[in-house]
């Protein structure tokens, strides 16, 4: 079943649709909340946990924002400064983990892969590590997840 | 091979000097670098005679790097020709490379530049024929290094990756 192109929309219809596939019945606990509705889960409250939709569309809506990764170099550090972008969502370039995912560019549509990636440390947010240290080995795989964070040193 | 003096206190990176290996580095065949080392560098051509490798091998202090390096498993020659506007930005290698010897086979105009963390300059090693450097990584207070050809001729090095 889908959600109606047309006519009036309900919300707990909806719920029932994104909780059972079954748009206009099935049992929905309230409150129901736009937001777990969208991204999943029921961290806004809702009765149900909602599962994560649009799974192949990552970042799901709330994080869609990007935040930067600043003068990341490839290849052990050897290559020239570059700014790659992951999901608002995760803070701090320092909350970065492996599973998280880096892209070349701020609408984070295209998964950047990095062979060794090496960022230098300072006091900015965009860095992993703080002034005086380097991060690195910075790896990601062909789908720009972070495969290997390596460590501040 | 002969280890002169220390570059720097905070650098573990000796220069060394070689016995001339009277190579003809100008006119040898050189094939872009396989990517192995670095996988978007394209200006960094490389020269695969076994012999001439072997030659140069023959003539580093293999007791002294395992004094030094005594975890090392093995050391890989490479013969290189960097053409002008060749450049390795300050980088660390890899864990698995324990450290590095590069020989200047023709007097370069650049040579290895050693950086701390905030990529202040620390010191730089010879540039000079038959001269060079040995450089210990992963050995604290760890430092990052750089090199580029800002000539309009080409640069030619031996390398002999410490692993």
């Amino acid at each position: 079943m889908a959600v109606p192109a047309s006519g009036t929309l309900s919300q707990l219809a909806m719920a029932q649709e994104a909780l059972y596939g079954t748009y206009g019945s099935g049992t929905v606990t309230g409150p129901i909340s736009l937001y777990d509705m969208v991204n999943g889960g029921n961290t806004n409250g809702s009765g149900n946990s909602y599962p994560t939709i649009n799974t192949t569309c990552t970042p799901n809506p709330a994080t869609r924002g990007s935040l930067q990764l600043t003068a990341v170099r490839d290849d052990m550090g050897s290559d020239s400064p570059i700014t790659l972008y992951y999901s608002a969502g995760i803070g701090d370039a320092s909350n970065l983990q492996p599973g998280h995912i880096l892209y070349s560019d701020s609408n984070l549509t295209t998964p950047y892969d990095l062979t060794c990636g090496l960022q230098t440390g300072s006091s900015a947010t965009t860095t992993i590590c703080g002034a005086g240290d380097v991060a690195g080995c910075i790896d990601t795989n062909s789908s720009g997840v972070i495969t290997s964070l390596g460590s501040c040193f | 091979m002969i280890v002169k003096n220390k570059l720097h206190e905070d650098v573990f990176a000796w220069e060394i000097e070689v016995d001339d290996l009277n190579i003809d580095v100008e006119n040898l065949d050189y094939k872009l670098q396989d990517g192995k080392i670095f996988k978007k560098i394209t200006s960094r051509f490389e020269n695969h005679d076994q012999n001439l490798k072997d030659k140069i091998l023959s003539k580093l202090d293999i007791d002294y790097i395992k004094k030094q390096i005594p975890e090392h498993k093995e050391i890989s020659m490479h013969i290189f020709k960097d053409v002008p506007g060749f450049k390795l930005w300050p980088h660390l290698d890899k864990k698995d490379h324990k450290g590095f010897i590069v020989i200047n086979l023709i007097d370069n105009k650049n040579s290895t530049e050693f950086l701390d963390f905030d990529e202040k300059f620390l010191a730089k090693s010879s540039n000079k024929k038959n001269k060079g450097v040995f450089h210990i990584l992963w050995k604290k207070p760890y430092c990052l290094h750089a090199i580029e050809n800002t000539s309009n001729k080409n640069r030619y090095t031996a390398i002999a990756f410490i692993k």
